[in-house]
């Protein structure tokens, strides 16, 4: 499995080209991962942030969030 | 009213083909509209939309009742679930702790059974003493401060109009923030890039205050002001390689927004990324206006026509300007939409794209900059997923 996608002629790989594909790898078992790191907290985030009290994520300038 | 949005968009077209707006999520309020500082960079008094000088000073006591009636009535009518209010100025500690309390407690009652009111302030942190923290603890209000890095280079900027840096005030101000009967309620700290100035030395200074969080912020500029120094590209990358080795780190929104855009999740900041950004601004005389941020484009680049007395806020998503801000890649240029890492930056900050004249669709007056930090980003959050991949078992 690649951990990276190449970009491609048409635009849409253009557009993943930007992106770390972990395809292939379900957000849980990223979650389940021992240790700590900038790339762990973030799929720890990207996996809490689903449930968002208002169901958008949404853009914010404020300082608000809680533990 | 210059450019696209105000032109070439048609947001009734939009709305017809099947778009719906984000409703607000959070209302920043400007209940103080002067300043004991004067900072070299304000956005408010230092660029080009000098409408403070025509506002009121302190907002009304009808005004904010009809802004939290208005919060209130978009909550109800949306089934929002939190709601974030951010007391703002100018400096809003010039209206007094107890004062802001009470605004707190009027928001709060306002808005309907089941919807959280979280409520903030920015402030520059000078008037920060341990009684006005107790009743901002009170009520429930989370303190964020500005600071810029290092006592040097805070105090180039961050001065009394006297010229005086505000440093060793501020510093007092965190002591007193940080310690465990007020730690609940601070926020963060806010940083503006200085691009001559250490960036390693800058995120452990603002690190050795205890924050609960970070966010560092380029400078307003844009294609018809551009920024007074190049290197902001140089300075966010190597601020993001201190960050991302510190085996204790503070968040910092913008490198975790970074990441979290690299690994296909979404932006919480207006920085960066396509999220839609849900804010509205209420100035002190009652008016509905887009991010402040704004003021640094041109006069009356912020406004919308709309006010607290007669509209709710539902007027608003209807605006071209905040709904320019909610339609993701929509709204990039040509340019913008053939870069590769456009999911990524997402254009920039709203305020920096703007070229007199144009108006809004273009590049992000920072575009080199981002590229070089979202490229060398990537480089590393590559490198970690590939590690992390081979750890997960197949």
């Amino acid at each position: 499995m690649s951990a990276v996608s190449e970009p491609n002629a048409d635009g849409n790989g253009q557009r993943e080209a930007a992106l770390v594909d972990v395809a292939g790898v379900t957000l849980t078992d990223l979650v389940n991962v021992h240790g700590d790191s900038p790339v762990l907290r973030s799929i720890q985030r990207l996996h809490s942030n689903l449930k968002d009290p208002n169901g958008v994520l949404s853009a914010f300038s404020s300082f608000l969030d809680k533990p | 009213m210059d450019g696209w949005p105000y032109r070439d968009f048609d947001v009734a077209a939009l709305i017809a083909g099947g778009w719906r707006p984000t409703p607000i999520h959070e209302v920043i309020v400007k209940v103080h509209q002067r300043c004991n500082l004067a900072c070299s960079y304000c956005y408010v008094y230092e660029h080009a939309d000098q409408s403070w000088r025509d506002r009121p000073a302190v907002m009304p006591a009808e005004v904010f009742d009809a802004v939290a009636h208005r919060i209130g009535v978009h909550a109800r009518d949306h089934d929002l679930r939190q709601v974030r209010v951010v007391l703002h100025g100018g400096e809003p500690m010039l209206l007094g702790a107890a004062a802001l309390g009470r605004l707190a407690d009027r928001v709060r009652a306002a808005a309907p059974a089941g919807c959280e009111v979280r409520v903030g302030m920015q402030t520059n942190g000078v008037l920060l003493t341990e009684p006005a923290l107790r009743e901002l603890r009170r009520h429930d209000i989370t303190v964020a401060v500005s600071v810029d890095g290092v006592a040097a280079d805070h105090d180039r900027f961050r001065v009394t109009r006297r010229g005086r840096g505000t440093f060793g005030a501020v510093s007092r101000s965190l002591e007193l923030l940080t310690r465990a009967e007020f730690r609940a309620g601070f926020g963060g700290l806010l940083c503006t890039v200085a691009p001559d100035t250490d960036p390693v030395a800058c995120y452990r200074a603002l690190r050795a205050f205890g924050p609960p969080a970070i966010d560092f912020l380029l400078p307003h500029a844009n294609w018809g002001v551009p920024p007074e120094q190049g290197g902001h590209g140089r300075w966010l990358t190597a601020a993001f390689d201190a960050w991302y080795a510190d085996p204790d780190p503070v968040p910092v929104r913008l490198f975790e927004s970074v990441v979290d855009l690299l690994l296909g999740g979404a932006s919480r900041s207006e920085q960066i990324g396509l999220s839609p950004a849900a804010l509205l601004v209420v100035e002190s005389d009652g008016a509905i206006e887009q991010i402040d941020a704004l003021k640094s484009a041109y006069p009356g680049a912020c406004a919308t026509g709309l006010h607290v007395s007669r509209d709710e806020f539902d007027a608003a998503l209807a605006h071209p300007g905040v709904v320019a801000r909610q339609i993701g890649a929509a709204a990039l240029g040509p340019e913008c939409s053939a870069c590769p890492v456009r999911q990524v930056c997402g254009g920039g900050h709203y305020a920096h794209r703007y070229r007199p004249g144009a108006g809004f669709r273009n590049p992000s007056v920072y575009c080199a900059d981002l590229r070089m930090f979202i490229d060398h980003a990537r480089d590393r959050v590559v490198a970690d997923t590939r590690a992390l991949i081979g750890a997960v078992p197949a």
